[in-house]
């Protein structure tokens, strides 16, 4: 008797817990409010980039409610944003995105960060028919499914060293590029993205470029920091170009350890690191005359006829608020928000149909330049060549006067300066 | 426990997650089904490492293998779920006849140690094989029908109940609790502890592989990271120590506490909730080392006086 | 002479890793606890020597004394006021007790310091020393040598001094050593303080190497299990030999197979050696 008095207690714990979890906060609001969710990576390994997007969502959102709200039709509504931490999951990813639409009913979802997290979320967005844009997946697959609910603001993974390419190869340029930097090596980390980075780029050289070679080819674990042996193997091919597709921390390993095994290269170019502050800062004079492929460059100056004004408006103020450079993150996702509010005016309704609708149609100019959608749902758009000079940012290509600093110095040289 | 009781809850259990879809939101739906997976991991977790005493932490191995099984036979090979499914399980019953016997010679911690190497070694096996797309990930037909998962994850819960009660009733669940007791006597009183201890360790593995491929498929797409990854080991084990080790419904129990804990600590504390789980894991085994049903059992006198108790037995 | 380089890196890597590992061997050998949380001692380290270093200006290398000694209170205090309360208890409760500290630490890291990633980067930092067509960096070079003189030291606190002799006594026969009149919990705590204290100093040389960031412990923590199993337990050149030959592992497969696949031999050498041999290659009879 006693013990089923016990299982009964527990029951009971249990009963409360399932009640307590179902009571949720209800908030009032006097002003009309449409609720975006996002389930993002605010613990776990992507926790920095997740952090990135959170920042660009918020402060965006907070700039359209005090200038004007969004109009539908007579109304005038406020923007809110519910998240949730996905613990850089993608399972958990998945079901929060889940609790966002039935539990939470958002009106429309901003995407979490990374390739493969958006895989899995994107398919939730797409089963309820809810719109999702997301300005942190850049990996083709994401778009092959045939899907019509999710858009992202990223640059196509295949396409990011292509301005490379295009650089060296523009007849503008042929007396700097004398003679041709034909070898190239390519390493990449073994994940979604920079698979596909690679894959892309491959083809780039096979069918297009073809002055090129891939002299080194190398896949590497995501996470590695030790790159001794992966430099050793690149300094004996001796490459004009080197290209590295992989994570923040990994190209700051890569930099420095390349540095202490005096590996040289006339051009390196990253995927990520040298839009971003903290490896510039890491790294110091290091980082001088390396080059990066972000979708976006602070020093740009688009015109934003939806909200900011301009690019560096944008720029000024996100410092101000948060003590840092805005980089290809930041203005990504605040890009995404931009187009909600457009896509909604619009499309004059919350109609998650229309507004897919609308987004699908969109072509305007923001902070983050010129968004326009391909019938996949990915943005048209290429990424864009920087090359870090002095400890700052500079675009390089596309550009009316491209000025490179080429060749990098060797290491050697550079101790001398 | 006597048949009878069993029984009862069982089929109260069935009756009433039977009929909850009809009354929620598909988010419970989801989250439901995500409690099962975790009760299955754990029970049949606990079948090696409760009953039998010999504490896998690579158990996720199964989980994996299981979810790319069925990944690669149905997103590749076009064959459909439930036969995927059983070819999953045979897999994992192989791979747990290979690995178990020369790994189940090892005892204690060094068991703990292999068994997670054998885990991390699989990742990156899987990681650099072209036929799983390595790190790509694999993508899987869709198929958006919550209320499917949510009775196939229950049903393959309730096989793993049923069967973990039938074999701690036969010959075998016995022998295990001998092995666990006392190999040594156990082995002298004429128990083939190695044929046991595989089949302990491949019974393990069957439900652990098949809750892999329903996951597999309700995803849509896995990379190997998240499907071989060592906290959902640790996670099975907390839940089972939380319960209670080597009852049949211990783990069970644990699931369903620890992820309604961690959930809710989730919507209420966006940005510290992980450090409160730590807490909790922490709190729990220092005081209730032997498990919640233990606390509830009867067995002992409960009151400060337990908890006490369990740390003056524990500490140096 | 391209073999020889990757020999050479694989040399230079392996004495960190030794270095990593000894803590964790120590605190197994004597406590039999599994520290899973190691990793995120060594993250505290890292940490520790980059703030002194980023407010301070104080050198790495000239930290690391300082870094042990915060390690050695903190891991102290821990053991003494919250693991001691189950240090006895089965091997699952060690090792979800250790867990549990390990979300704590790793999670409190994110939450105090940011996710950001940081670098010590001193002026020295890419001085290299140009043998012929070999490379070595100076930087690394001189972190193994500092690795083979902390590994010494413990070796020398362990065999020539009381502390020693009363830590291997505890180690061996807990019952006995009580008897003889060593203060056991006393005991445990200095060891576990000292364990810790030798990831701080891993960390520390971590930070200058390959960065900092909250979450850098969780891959060392499994490559220490590596280090410790194929050395052996219960000596201090278990490790040094553990982690020489991981290191060495790790380029070569790297420059045979393919980065992808170091990974797969590691874990592979790992449950070989357990299958095989599972007290090390140095290990006693346990």
């Amino acid at each position: 008797m006693k013990r089923s008095l016990r299982y009964g207690a527990l029951v009971a714990i249990a009963a409360l817990l399932l009640v307590a979890l179902t009571a949720t906060v209800v908030l009032t609001q006097d002003q009309p409010t449409i609720l975006l969710g996002s389930a993002l990576s605010l613990s776990g390994s992507k926790v920095r980039e997740g952090t990135l997007y959170k920042q660009a969502y918020d402060f965006t959102v907070d700039y359209i409610n005090s200038h004007g709200g969004v109009k539908v039709g007579d109304t005038v509504y406020n923007l809110a944003i519910k998240y949730y931490d996905d613990e850089s999951s993608p399972t958990k990813s998945a079901t929060l995105v889940e609790k966002l639409i039935t539990q939470d009913k958002v009106n429309f979802l901003l995407g979490p960060y990374s390739s493969g997290i958006t895989i899995p979320d994107s398919a939730i967005a797409e089963k309820y028919q809810i719109p999702m844009i997301e300005g942190g997946g850049a990996s083709e697959t994401i778009f092959s499914r045939g899907f019509k609910y999710i858009f992202g603001t990223l640059a196509p993974a295949g396409g990011y060293f292509e301005p490379v390419f295009q650089l060296i190869t523009d007849p503008k340029m042929a007396a700097t590029f004398k003679p041709l930097p034909s070898k190239v090596a390519l390493l990449y980390a073994d994940d979604k993205f920079d698979t596909s980075v690679a894959e892309g780029t491959r083809k780039l050289v096979k069918e297009k470029y073809t002055q090129f070679k891939l002299v080194v080819d190398k896949k590497y674990p995501s996470a590695t920091t030790d790159f001794t042996t992966l430099l050793t193997e690149v300094k004996a091919a001796a490459p004009d170009i080197v290209l590295l597709a992989g994570h923040a921390e990994e190209s700051l390993a890569f930099v420095q350890q390349a540095k202490e095994l005096d590996v040289n290269a006339k051009v390196m170019v990253l995927t990520v690191g040298p839009p971003v502050h903290d490896f510039r800062d890491a790294l110091g004079a290091d980082a001088n005359f390396i080059y990066g492929v972000p979708s976006w460059a602070a020093s740009l100056n688009f015109t934003d006829t939806v909200l900011y004004g301009t690019t560096q408006n944008f720029v000024q103020l996100f410092e101000k608020k948060y003590n840092y450079e805005p980089d290809y993150h930041n203005a990504s996702g605040a890009a995404d928000v931009i187009v909600y509010k457009e896509a909604i005016e619009a499309a004059g309704s919350l109609d998650p149909k229309a507004v897919r609708d609308a987004i699908a149609k969109i072509d305007i100019l923001t902070e983050y330049g010129p968004v326009k959608f391909k019938e996949n749902g990915q943005i048209d758009r290429g990424s864009i060549l920087i090359q870090i000079q002095n400890g700052r940012v500079y675009v390089i290509y596309p550009s009316e006067e491209p000025n490179p600093f080429y060749p990098m110095p060797t290491w050697s040289e550079r101790s001398e300066r | 426990m006597r048949p009878l009781t069993f029984l009862l809850i069982l089929i109260i259990l069935v009756v009433s997650f039977s009929l909850i879809p009809f009354g929620v939101s598909s988010y419970w739906v989801r989250f439901l089904s995500d409690i099962f997976m975790m009760a299955i991991l754990a029970s049949s977790w606990n079948v090696i490492g409760g009953y039998t005493g010999y504490p896998s932490f690579g158990n996720v191995v199964f989980f994996g293998i299981g979810a790319y099984t069925t990944g690669v036979l149905m997103g590749k090979f076009s064959i459909p779920f439930f036969p995927s499914l059983l070819i999953a399980a045979l897999f994992a019953v192989i791979f747990a006849v290979l690995i178990g016997l020369p790994v189940l010679r090892l005892k204690g911690h060094y068991f703990a140690i292999a068994t997670l190497g054998v885990a991390e070694a699989m990742r990156e096996v899987v990681a650099n094989l072209n036929i799983t797309e390595g790190n790509m990930g694999l993508t899987l037909p869709i198929y958006l029908n919550p209320n499917f998962f949510y009775y196939v994850m229950f049903g393959i819960l309730v096989l793993t109940l049923l069967l973990t009660y039938w074999v701690t009733r036969q010959r075998l669940g016995y022998g295990m609790v001998a092995i666990r007791e006392d190999e040594e006597a156990a082995a002298v009183a004429g128990v083939n502890t190695t044929q046991y201890k595989v089949i302990a360790f491949a019974l393990s593995g069957i439900f652990t592989a098949m809750a892999g491929g329903v996951h597999a498929y309700y995803m849509t797409y896995i990379e190997p990271g998240p499907v071989f990854n060592v906290m959902i080991t640790v996670e099975m084990i907390v839940m089972s120590i939380f319960g209670g080790v080597g009852t049949l419904l211990g783990p069970t129990v644990g699931a369903f506490i620890i992820e309604g804990l961690s959930e809710l600590f989730s919507t209420y504390f966006l940005i510290i909730h992980a450090l409160f789980f730590g807490a909790i894991v922490i709190l729990a085994v220092i005081f209730t080392p032997r498990g919640l049903l233990d606390m509830l059992s009867g067995r002992r006198r409960f009151g400060l006086g337990y908890f006490l108790e369990n740390i003056r037995q524990n500490r140096v | 002479m391209f073999t020889l380089q990757i020999a050479i890196n694989g040399i230079l890597l392996g004495g960190l890793y030794a270095l990593m590992a000894l803590g964790m061997s120590l605190i197994w050998g004597v406590m039999n606890i599994i520290n899973i949380a190691h990793g995120a001692f060594i993250m505290l380290g890292a940490y520790v020597t980059f703030f002194l270093f980023r407010y301070l200006g104080l050198d790495p290398f000239l930290s690391i004394p300082l870094s042990m000694l915060v390690l050695f209170i903190f891991g102290f205090l821990l053991q003494r006021y919250l693991i001691n309360w189950v240090v006895q208890a089965t091997m699952f409760i060690t090792l979800l007790l250790a867990f549990g500290i390990d979300i704590l630490l790793t999670n409190g890291a994110r939450i105090a310091f940011s996710a950001n990633f940081y670098r010590v980067n001193p002026s020295y930092g890419g001085a290299r020393l140009d043998l012929g067509s070999l490379t070595i960096p100076e930087v690394r070079l001189a972190a193994f040598l500092v690795a083979l003189l902390i590994a010494l030291l413990l070796f020398l606190l362990l065999k020539r001094t009381k502390l020693g002799r009363a830590i291997r006594a505890t180690a061996q026969d807990l019952t006995a050593a009580r008897l003889t009149g060593v203060k056991v919990a006393h005991i445990y705590a200095l060891t576990f303080g000292i364990g810790v204290a030798l990831a701080g100093a891993a960390g520390s040389l971590w930070s200058v190497l390959f960065g900092v960031h909250p979450a850098m412990g969780g891959p060392l923590t499994l490559k220490s299990f590596v280090v410790v199993i194929i050395g052996g337990l219960g000596s201090t050149t278990g490790p040094i030999v553990g982690g020489l030959i991981l290191g060495l592992a790790e380029v070569f497969s790297s420059a045979w197979l393919g980065d992808t696949w170091k990974n797969v031999i590691s874990f592979g050498l790992l449950v070989l050696i357990l299958v095989i041999r599972p007290q090390g290659i140095l290990g006693g009879t346990k």
